[in-house]
């Protein structure tokens, strides 16, 4: 039996994938180091903003991905 | 007699939850494990992003996540950007494990860890061991409903009798319904939630501001107190390693409670419109963070931070609005214990109880909810009024054990070649590095334990695989019949030509 991993079969499965790998990246490491001063927008830290910002662009992402009927 | 009514408004939701939940199970069999347990698989999208949404927000979202705010600063945002990503996994993995559950009938973790690895064993291991960092949670939640109770009536409810009181309530409805009254019961406690959130965040800012901008807040907190609004915080103990390794350990630690709730919609596209929205509902944590921020200039030295928003309602909020956040505290408490209490009932039974004494489902649909009132009145109920000082040990390794079985699911889901033996020993090795990571030494670099724990538990998990025996064909084809051709594709035989003469 072969070693091997299940991996997106359409290139639909692809952009799926990196989408989500981009979102995860603009929470954590590389991007909020960027973030990470006092600057007040919108009338809240700009992390907070940014979480906010998060909150809605998960959703649009996962929206725009059952739009293309994205599966795998 | 104006100060009872946040005591009354409190004890009201307790009645309007159980009328709901006691109510959601009418005319169903609830002695069948498809009904109690997984609602017959018929929560349609609404109720499965409250369900999951208010599962998310626990006491701590209350009482935690402001005091966070207040001893730390914008370290506290992790927590939204955690429960926002764990939408991905939801959205991910959801489907994928509704599939199986209708296709081959699990309803549990453990059940699809036992058909994918062909192992009962590892089955009840993983649902016992899991059992305890659910249950600990659920001790958590209680102790929150517990002193709100306690807090509400002016001390006159003990805490013993605030655990009692509150897990009494839970019991009548869970008895009843099962996960269908989690599922009313979470859409009520989770509107609520949404609702008191805002309006007490809103009002205290009213209060300290004049208006209903967060502005001023923050623009105080920077003149006054920058370290307050960027890393590593007041505090200085949440640097970047720390906040990405953190999110990164709650994205892929699949609680039983989740997986159970999956199991509950009608369809696969009810998950993933639910997942799909399920990150706007954690919105809902920004006021109540900024409700921390502002407790910063009114409680300069308040020696428990967790209790900065129910002080400040007690101490300056109209009765109706303090009220309204004992009800919502409580709502975010129970929300949270009463799915680990149903799954950890359901988990024992069919994982743990069923195969050992091999009986009937009949048997093990009765059984399964009358489970709940031993959970509650051995483990929960005591442990909650004894506050032992190790109960937090007991929480870091139950969910150290949460985060070490994200090998084993991937191979559920992406690894056909992956072995019991694989899934066991890189468990069992993450498990102790998490162990000691989190207990004897935090967190070493910045780097969260159970993403240590990960580091070692991979490896394990892969080598060992390589070198023992995989499952049957037929497993693999179960759970992987897009990629069988591909798997077991036949070497073709060197045909030998006959010499020539």
């Amino acid at each position: 039996m072969k070693a091997t991993f299940r991996t997106p079969k359409t290139h639909k499965g692809w952009i799926g994938l990196f989408a989500i790998l981009t979102i995860v990246l603009l929470g954590s490491w590389p991007v909020i180091p960027l973030l990470n001063h006092e600057t007040i927008v919108f009338g809240m830290p700009i992390l907070m903003t940014w979480s906010v910002i998060l909150i809605f662009l998960t959703t649009g992402i996962l929206m725009l991905l059952n739009k293309m009927g994205v599966n795998d | 007699m104006a100060q009872w009514v946040p005591f009354m408004i409190t004890v009201s939701y307790m009645v309007i939850a159980v009328w709901l939940g006691f109510g959601a199970g009418k005319g169903r069999n609830m002695n069948k494990v498809e009904e109690w347990g997984v609602a017959g698989r018929s929560l349609g999208p609404i109720v499965m992003y409250l369900l999951v949404g208010a599962g998310g927000i626990s006491a701590y979202t209350f009482m935690g996540a402001p005091g966070w705010a207040y001893s730390k600063g914008v370290p506290v945002l992790y927590v939204v950007v955690y429960l926002t990503f764990m939408g991905i996994t939801a959205w991910y993995l959801g489907p994928k494990v509704w599939d199986l559950g209708v296709k081959y009938n699990h309803v549990t973790q453990g059940a699809a860890i036992t058909h994918r690895y062909e192992s009962p064993a590892l089955g009840a291991l993983a649902s016992f061991v899991t059992s305890i960092g659910v249950l600990a949670y659920a001790v958590l939640q209680t102790t929150g409903s517990a002193y709100i109770l306690n807090v509400m009536s002016h001390g006159k409810i003990p805490v013993w009798l605030g655990v009692i009181l509150s897990l009494a309530v839970i019991s009548i409805y869970l008895f009843k319904s099962g996960l269908r009254a989690i599922g009313i019961t979470n859409a009520f406690q989770g509107a609520l939630m949404f609702v008191v959130s805002w309006a007490f965040g809103l009002w205290a800012v009213k209060q300290f501001t004049g208006g209903y901008s967060f502005g001023p807040v923050f623009e105080r907190v920077r003149e006054e107190a920058p370290q307050f609004l960027t890393l590593p915080g007041n505090l200085g103990d949440m640097g970047f390693a720390f906040w990405t390794t953190s999110i990164l350990i709650s994205m892929v630690s699949v609680w039983q409670t989740h997986w159970i709730q999956w199991m509950g919609a009608n369809t696969r596209k009810s998950i993933r419109t639910a997942a799909t929205m399920l990150p706007t509902y954690y919105i809902v944590c920004i006021p109540m963070l900024v409700v921390g921020f502002i407790g910063i200039f009114v409680y300069p030295s308040l020696a428990k931070a967790d209790t900065v928003a129910i002080q400040m309602a007690m101490d300056s909020m109209p009765v109706v609005i303090a009220g309204l956040l004992g009800a919502g505290t409580l709502a975010a408490a129970m929300s949270s214990s009463e799915p680990c209490i149903h799954g950890t009932a359901l988990s024992y039974s069919k994982d743990i109880i069923q195969p050992i004494f091999k009986i009937s489902d009949e048997k093990a649909g009765i059984m399964t909810r009358w489970l709940i009132f031993p959970i509650m009145g051995l483990i929960v109920a005591p442990i909650s009024i004894m506050q032992p000082a190790s109960l937090v040990y007991i929480l870091l390794i139950g969910y150290g054990f949460i985060g070490q079985a994200f090998p084993a699911l991937v191979g559920m889901f992406f690894w056909p070649r992956a072995t019991k033996q694989g899934a066991f020993w890189g468990l069992a090795a993450g498990f102790v590095v998490t162990l000691v990571f989190s207990v004897w030494f935090p967190h070493p670099l910045g780097i969260h334990a159970g993403i240590w724990g990960l580091f070692v538990n991979l490896p394990i998990f892969f080598i060992v695989s390589l070198l023992t025996e995989p499952v049957s064909r037929k497993t693999v084809e179960e759970f992987f019949p897009d990629m069988v051709d591909e798997l077991y594709e036949e070497v073709p035989e060197t045909t030998t030509k006959p010499a020539s003469i």
